[in-house]
């Protein structure tokens, strides 16, 4: 035997072990849980905490049940939190966006919110999340051809294989099989993303009627899309367009079914649903670039 | 036996890759949220008497789960030092009070949902990332709690729901009004907002 078979086995652990510790997260064990201890001493007020309490400060302010005295002190420069990136993204087209974000907010309160009510109620959940799997197979070519741009090819593969299996065992997609039989999970990827993921940023915010946010990156990324998907290879060529249509309208409303009352709660929850809405945007799709 | 020593070796990463992820912050943000899970799935609340009492108690559980002055703080940034004590004490009065009034009341519509704890990713010297996923049956959803150790506590002082921070979202609508604007009108703001309901 066979030293190199435990030098490998070893190195691996070690590699592990290094991880475990440096970073990732911590791991569970009696001697490291010893060190935590004493570096959770150590770290225990973080240093806005300490910081000298401001001269115009009363006792009789803090409500005594909520808040220790020292949690409303000054924010120190530099400390954790002050300075938290805010991820932006420049609309100089406000006035016109907002236009189109009202515009939206109508065509969803009186249009798909009602169709999507009446939709849910006579079509059952079952139903509802098969016909979602069929569009999200659809537009498997989209996600294989941009990881593949991006030159991701665990997410390539996975993506090629999901197509192969739920067009097959799936039934032309209706049902899942990939993630339900072998449970493999669906990677978001788009021409937008490629786009980032070469370091493009978004240009401009734009809003977009009946299509909602969106920037003049993403805006190119979902023209390019659109000739990747099927509806965009076949809709137009081979289906009339009153069907086309309807294919479109039948998606958006089967999509809104599963998600009534989620714009009422960002509505409800923020000061300007506009910018809310902007900044969630541009949040979400910089996760989606660097993912 | 060289067979025997892989075996070994790769059943003892198995085990310590199991154990890698999870971790005190994560156990914590499990344990509170489950507190409040229980509550959600109590039988002894039924009708609208039932939300309230339900309502009730996810408040008081998220008294403890939050930080509501380190997560004013963080959304507020610099700001934070333009306002006084006494605004300091308002705003965190009324942004927590905005935060239930929204949240209570989609959680208490809350199903069947599955929830999934991933793992535990350190930010800092003192926070940490608890991952999980709300797996419903047609979408998964990723919510991220961002904790701190206060006083040997793991407090909660954002929570980030598919890729969105919750601070960083208030943040830009904030600053947005005090870009031009003292802390007063923004205090105006959220009264309005939160005495409305």
């Amino acid at each position: 035997m066979t030293s190199k078979g435990l030098g490998a086995a070893g190195s691996m652990l070690a590699a592990l072990i290094i991880i475990c510790v440096t970073g990732l997260s911590t791991p569970v064990g009696a001697e490291s849980t010893a060190q935590r201890g004493e570096t959770r001493d150590e770290l225990q007020l973080p240093p806005m905490m300490v910081q000298a309490q401001p001269e115009h400060w009363t006792e009789e302010a803090v409500d005594e049940d909520t808040l220790a005295s020292d949690d409303l002190g000054d924010l120190v420069e530099h400390a954790e939190g002050s300075d938290e990136p805010t991820v932006n993204i420049t609309d100089p087209l406000q006035p016109w966006n907002r236009m189109w974000y009202h515009f939206n907010d109508k065509v969803y309160f009186w249009m798909f919110k009602p169709m999507a009510q009446g939709y849910r109620v006579v079509v059952p959940e079952s139903f509802r999340v098969t016909f979602s799997n069929f569009y999200t197979n659809a537009t498997s070519p989209v996600r294989i051809f941009n990881s593949l741009f991006q030159l991701k090819f665990d997410y390539f593969l996975t993506e090629f294989g999901r197509f192969l299996i739920n067009t097959t065992m799936g039934f032309v997609g209706f049902r899942d099989c990939a993630k339900d039989c072998f449970g493999i999970r669906p990677h978001d990827e788009d021409f937008g993303q490629t786009l980032g993921h070469y370091g493009l940023g978004h240009g401009i915010y734009l809003v977009w009627p009946f299509l909602g946010p969106s920037s003049a990156r993403d805006t190119i990324g979902k023209g390019a899309d659109s000739v990747l998907s099927f509806t965009g290879i076949f809709g137009p060529v081979d289906l009339e367009v009153p069907v086309w249509a309807g294919i479109k309208v039948h998606e958006t409303v089967n999509s809104t079914s599963f998600r009534i009352g989620d714009y009422e709660a960002i509505k409800k929850a923020s000061i300007d649903p506009y910018i809310a809405i902007r900044d969630g945007y541009a949040q979400r799709r910089k996760k989606a670039v660097e993912e | 036996m060289r067979r025997k020593v892989v075996m070994i070796a790769i059943s003892i990463l198995v085990l310590l890759g199991g154990t890698c992820f999870a971790g005190p912050a994560l156990d914590s943000v499990k344990g509170d949220v489950d507190a409040v899970l229980k509550v959600l799935k109590d039988p002894a609340h039924k009708g609208e008497a039932g939300k309230k009492t339900k309502a009730d108690q996810i408040r008081k559980i998220s008294m403890k789960m939050f930080d509501f002055a380190e997560l004013s703080k963080r959304t507020l940034g610099a700001h934070w030092n333009k306002f006084s004590a006494p605004q300091r004490q308002e705003f965190v009065d009324l942004y927590k009070g905005l935060l239930e009034d929204v949240y209570i009341d989609k959680i208490t519509s809350y199903t069947d949902e599955r929830i999934d704890y991933t793992k535990e990713v350190q930010l800092s010297d003192n926070a940490f990332e608890v991952q999980s996923t709300i797996v419903a049956k047609s979408a998964e959803i990723p919510v991220f709690y961002r904790v701190f150790n206060k006083d040997g506590q793991w407090r909660i002082y954002d929570v980030v729901i598919e890729g969105v921070s919750l601070i960083s979202n208030y943040r830009s609508q904030f600053r947005e009004i005090l870009a031009n604007n003292p802390p007063e009108s923004l205090l105006d703001t959220l009264r309005r907002k939160v005495r409305k309901k």
